[in-house]
């Protein structure tokens, strides 16, 4: 009995996912978006420069999870190249490779480039040219849709497509981890500050007026003209100001709330304030922030993003969805960087935007007149 | 001949109207088959309880429905011999405020909060008789005159905030009659007031009535105001008319069951114990809850809001102590500040103890014995806590030692005690009715057995056959758990029938104070007289 209650939704909440499915464009964006989602996840596994798995000389060998030095197939590099001709032709003539789709990692340099980095997406060459850089030409082994470009390269030859998915999970991850940091703060600082009201309150809100008057913009750049600012610590610069964004949410849900009669119930039985917030009053406030979650997630991304595209964002390599548009700015003769980094921004937004909306609309309590 | 003869006598006549609505592609019938006439000049009372359709047969006359209900084709509203449900609503819009008007139960959420009140009443004159706003204005302040407004000058220019409950409805009440409807539908027009008011209102309405010869359709679920102010009564429920009849054959002599039910669902004094002797369980001296109205850019303390002021009395062991007052006068701040949820000035001892100073940790052992019950029961149980996370939250709280399935029986025990089936333990408070809730927020006070329970207004939002229940429950554990309540109520037969001693309090102060039967027969002082008097019954 106790196993089923705790899988058994309310009927607010199957009312919920109902509305959520009713929204057309909100489930298709959010369908969409877990397929990218996934994929860029396990991007090792289809795009890369290493093969899936091989077989070499009777041992079976995973170099997606495990590095092989180069002597083991006969070169001498301390990590085996396996896009190299020389080793990909031993391999396979002692055994056999399965590749994944896309034989590219976002730092992978491609040396067989048919014309002089940026070049442009290789279904845009004819085959002829596009083969020129292979030892064997157009009857090159190694000339095959498995090595094309599908978005061009950038400016240092490395795929274009392969930065992109990388660029995106590390964006989307940036995101998530950003967004969950300052909501947390966010809710409890809201909470507080709005469950005991009074000096509290004040003071707090005082000291939220006062820290989100400091331009944030500026400081992270003379931060980063300082040190060059790794994943954490810009996460860590960018939370220091993100985590006000919530807290007037919170804050006037709990002043709303804190007065109902369940809570005063609550008190009368005894409960201590600690448990009062989270059990009676986090549930009320939690609608009002789950719907404002997706926009600071959208949020999250855009200062990233903007932060690459100065160059004061995440170390130079990192695959990144600002540096790329940077990227396309300085290169306008090669208008496949510009467009590619366009659209992948535009379009995790926009469905992270249909998503957040049709939450939103799910969860408002209007829609069970309708 | 004679035919013609009703018809003419007949103001409204409504015949056959059924009113659905659809949902989920089920129709669900609201109003079945609904017959009654208003004749000129009459007063007559729509009678029910809440869900019963008295709103919905009103807002049917007045064209005023939501646009998905479905009104059955047999359906007739005649009025002054034209069918208002045939007519257009550009023609309607015609008789809507000028032969027929309507007042609603909130006064202030009727009126816009951000025109000041001149405009709201000569805007209806504008509208209806073509004046301009300038000459509109004589003929506003002799209607404000006319429904009892002091100081028109002034209110003239005040937004509707700045006026009390009585006043407001005042003013609705001028806008109805501005253009001398000859039909006026009042939708629980004193419901959201305070008795006295509510007496002065509807007599205002039985004056206004006289002079300008309207009839008035009265929709109230308070049998002393039919009794009182109506000549005829239609008693609704479900959506049929059940009973239809003069107003005095219906108390006299009810045909229908469930009219008895009604009329039986009277509050009435049933159980009577000495208590002189036995122990005190609270005492409060000299109580005090004083806002400070703080001004100037110092935030000098220029004065006090004086909310409870200087009050003390004691409850003996199973006794049952009335707080009555108007809204305002500080019964609830009073009844929340002995049990200790706002702070206060003054003692309070609580058996051997003083509560006063204590800090709210040191009170969470006092919590297990003095408890609260709330008024609103929609708003007294957290929405998404299932009944047996709602009432078995103090014995958690409480931190008393008891397995899972030791909890599971205690809850169980209470929800039976207050007569709500245990397999409803799982379900979430918006599946059950307000008098449901009411008893699950009793259960929730009674699980940690106290000594002592507050009652702010626990039935003042029920209907009144829910009442009695509630009020039989009260009486049942009390006798059966010895308890002492203290009941805050501003509605003298709530009190009359459960409570051994009363105080009244106005503007914070203890009026009177004694034993109930004392005070509600013959009252002392002159506040105390004009509650009383007020009061409607339909026994007196």
């Amino acid at each position: 009995m106790e196993k089923f209650n705790f899988y058994k939704f309310s009927p607010l909440a199957i009312r919920r996912i109902k509305n959520f499915r009713a929204n057309k464009r909100g489930l298709w964006s959010l369908r969409i978006f877990s397929i990218i989602f996934i994929i860029s996840m396990f991007a090792e596994f289809f795009m890369n420069d290493r093969p899936l798995l091989m077989f070499y000389k009777g041992e079976m060998l995973a170099p997606v999870f495990f590095d092989y030095p180069e002597e083991k197939f006969g070169g001498f590099l301390a990590k085996t190249d396996y896009r190299d001709p020389m080793i990909s032709e031993e391999i396979s003539d002692n055994g056999w490779i399965i590749w994944p789709p896309i034989r590219y990692h976002y730092s992978t340099i491609n040396y067989e480039l048919p014309v002089p980095a940026p070049s442009p997406p290789t279904y845009m060459i004819n085959k002829d040219d596009r083969c020129v850089s292979y030892n064997n030409y157009a009857n090159d082994k190694d000339c095959t849709i498995w090595n094309w470009n599908w978005l061009g390269t950038d400016d240092q030859g490395r795929d274009v497509l392969a930065r992109l998915i990388y660029g995106f999970r590390l964006s989307i991850l940036f995101g998530l981890v950003l967004t969950s940091l300052s909501s947390l703060i966010g809710i409890m600082a809201g909470a507080l500050q709005g469950y005991f009201g009074g000096l509290v309150d004040l003071i707090s809100q005082r000291f939220i007026e006062v820290w989100t008057s400091i331009p944030s913009l500026y400081l992270l750049i003379i931060i980063s003209s300082v040190i060059v600012p790794s994943f954490w610590l810009l996460l860590f610069i960018l939370l220091l100001f993100s985590w006000v964004s919530l807290v007037g949410v919170v804050r006037a849900e709990f002043l709303r709330a804190r007065n109902f009669e369940y809570v005063t119930a609550a008190r009368a039985l005894g409960v201590a304030n600690f448990k009062i917030m989270f059990k009676h009053l986090l549930p009320n406030a939690m609608v009002a922030t789950l719907t404002f979650v997706p926009f600071l997630l959208n949020g999250s991304i855009v200062t990233l993003t903007s932060l690459d595209f100065l160059g004061f964002g995440l170390p130079p390599g990192s695959p990144s969805l600002g540096e790329l548009l940077a990227q396309g700015k300085n290169n306008i003769h090669a208008p496949w960087l510009g467009l590619s980094g366009f659209f992948g921004i535009a379009i995790i937004l926009s469905l992270l935007i249909f998503i957040g909306e049709s939450v939103r609309d799910a969860f408002d309590p209007r829609k069970i007149f309708k | 001949m004679t035919n013609n003869i009703i018809i003419k006598k007949n103001l409204l006549e409504i015949s056959n109207l059924s009113l659905s609505f659809m949902q989920d592609n089920n129709e669900i019938n609201i109003l079945d088959n609904v017959n009654f006439k208003i004749r000129k000049k009459q007063t007559i009372s729509l009678v029910g309880e809440s869900g019963s359709g008295k709103s919905l047969t009103a807002l049917s006359i007045m064209g005023l429905l939501p646009s998905s209900a479905i009104l059955s084709k047999s359906s007739k509203v005649v009025f002054d011999s034209e069918n208002l449900i045939k007519v257009s609503s550009r023609d309607m819009d015609k008789i809507r405020g000028n032969e027929i008007s309507m007042i609603f139960q909130e006064p202030l959420s009727s009126l816009n909060p951000l025109h000041r009140i001149q405009k709201q009443i000569a805007e209806i004159i504008v509208l209806h008789k073509g004046n301009s706003y300038k000459s509109a204005k004589s003929l506003t302040i002799e209607l404000m005159h006319k429904v009892g407004i002091k100081n028109v000058p002034d209110k003239l220019e005040s937004f509707p905030h700045q006026l009390s409950g009585g006043e407001r409805q005042r003013i609705m009440i001028a806008i109805a009659i501005a253009n001398e409807p000859k039909l006026l539908i009042a939708d629980e027009p004193t419901t959201a007031l305070d008795v006295t008011t509510q007496f002065k209102v509807l007599k205002l309405l039985k004056k206004l009535q006289d002079e300008i010869g309207m009839s008035i359709l009265l929709i109230t679920h308070d049998l002393g105001i039919v009794k009182n102010f109506s000549d005829e009564v239609c008693v609704m429920k479900d959506g049929v008319i059940v009973e239809n009849n003069d107003t005095e054959k219906i108390l006299l002599k009810p045909q229908h069951d469930y009219t008895r039910h009604l009329l039986g669902s009277q509050l009435e004094k049933n159980y009577e114990k000495d208590l002189s002797s036995s122990e005190c369980i609270l005492k409060v001296d000299n109580l005090k809850v004083w806002y400070p109205i703080k001004k100037g850019i110092f935030n000098r303390r220029s004065h006090y809001l004086k909310a409870v002021d200087d009050v003390s009395f004691l409850l003996r062991k199973g006794e049952v102590l009335g707080i009555v007052g108007e809204s305002g006068s500080g019964k609830t701040t009073l009844g929340l500040a002995i049990v200790r949820l706002i702070s206060s000035k003054g003692k309070i001892r609580f058996n051997q103890d003083y509560i006063d100073n204590k800090s709210f940790r040191e009170l969470r052992k006092y919590r297990r014995d003095i408890q609260v019950v709330f008024q609103d029961p929609y708003g007294s149980l957290s929405p998404r806590m299932t009944i047996e996370q709602i009432v078995e939250e103090g014995l958690i709280a409480q931190k008393i030692n008891l397995t899972k399935s030791e909890r599971l029986l205690a809850v169980c025990n209470v929800l039976s005690d207050v007569g709500i089936d245990i397999s409803a333990k799982d379900r979430y408070p918006h599946e059950f009715s307000g008098g449901q809730r009411q008893r699950i927020a009793i259960a929730r006070a009674l699980i940690l057995k106290p000594k002592f329970i507050m009652l702010d207004e626990p039935t003042s939002s029920l209907d009144v056959s829910i009442q009695l229940q509630i009020i039989k429950l009260l009486q049942n554990l009390r006798i059966k758990y010895d308890l002492s309540y203290i009941f805050i109520s501003h509605d003298l037969k709530v009190i009359n029938s459960i409570a051994d001693k009363v105080i009244v309090m106005n503007k914070g102060k203890i009026i009177e104070y004694g034993s109930a039967t004392d005070i509600l027969q013959n009252p002392k002082n002159d506040y105390t007289k004009e509650l009383v008097s007020s009061s409607l019954s339909i026994n007196s």
